[in-house]
């Protein structure tokens, strides 16, 4: 083992960016997003307690409270408001 | 090859922890989803590893004490004068910058967990601020690693000795 082996791949690995939470969603054009007002009504209306509701990359983000009050992090289809990943 | 006498510098318990903390650094940084319960835990984690190594500052092996180590003034400002110069002494334990480093990293450690905690909390889950300053704070933590790594190299290169092989085994040549 060299220093400079070890280095060098410590340092491309540590250049690399950091990892965010995220979801894959699918992409739909602007128009076709539900609209912020309405897509939090509806999870109003399904029993969620929102904490913070915005826009994540193709996604609509929910940070907020379940029935039971347990902490939920949701990312929504945007047009569709279909759960697209539920953090753990 | 020469063989070559040896000391042992590093104790088990600086090893061990110096290593996990950096893979959970690592791992949280570049490679677990910030969302996951796995993030939080292995954040605690560290931070519980940091406190088992602030503790061992107290009663560990003589290069793991405060009292071997601890930048004080009058340590860090000649080692410093003589660094600028590129005349800086071989240390056997840790030098007084990378002593400060020591300390910059543990800093970021706790605050990173603090805010990681909080972040939580019923209190602040979600808070974009909080989130923010968490970001913040970890990109502040990985860029300390970065200068922590060339500090080691650099420091393997002047006094020929290869720092990152010696926190493995814990020996260095006398």
């Amino acid at each position: 083992m060299n220093i400079p082996r070890i280095a060098i791949a410590l340092v491309c690995l540590l250049a690399s960016n950091l990892s965010y939470a995220w979801a894959d969603c699918k992409a739909h054009p602007k128009n076709e997003w539900m609209k912020e007002a309405d897509a939090r009504a509806r999870l109003e209306k399904e029993g969620y307690k929102i904490k913070s509701f915005k826009t994540s990359g193709e996604c609509y983000e929910l940070y907020g409270f379940d029935k039971k009050g347990a902490q939920v992090e949701i990312y929504f289809d945007a047009k569709t408001m279909a759960v697209v990943k539920r953090a753990e | 090859m020469r063989v070559k006498a040896s000391v042992p510098v590093w104790d088990w318990l600086v090893r061990a922890t110096h290593w996990l903390i950096a893979a959970i650094v690592i791992a949280n940084l570049f490679v677990i989803d910030s969302a996951l319960r796995l993030h939080r835990w292995l954040g605690y984690a560290a931070l519980a590893l940091m406190l088992i190594r602030i503790a061992w500052g107290f009663v560990g092996s003589v290069h793991a004490r405060f009292s071997d180590w601890f930048p004080t003034p009058g340590r860090l400002l000649p080692y410093l004068k003589l660094m600028t110069r590129g005349r800086e002494p071989r240390v056997r334990g840790h030098n007084p910058v990378g002593a400060v480093m020591m300390l910059a990293l543990w800093t970021l450690l706790a605050v990173l967990g603090v805010t990681g905690f909080l972040l939580g909390t019923d209190r602040f889950f979600g808070d974009e601020d909080l989130q923010y300053l968490h970001e913040w704070l970890a990109l502040a933590l990985r860029n300390c690693v970065l200068v922590h790594l060339a500090g080691a190299v650099l420091e393997s290169v002047r006094h020929r000795e290869n720092l990152i092989v010696s926190m493995i085994t814990g020996r260095k040549r006398p």
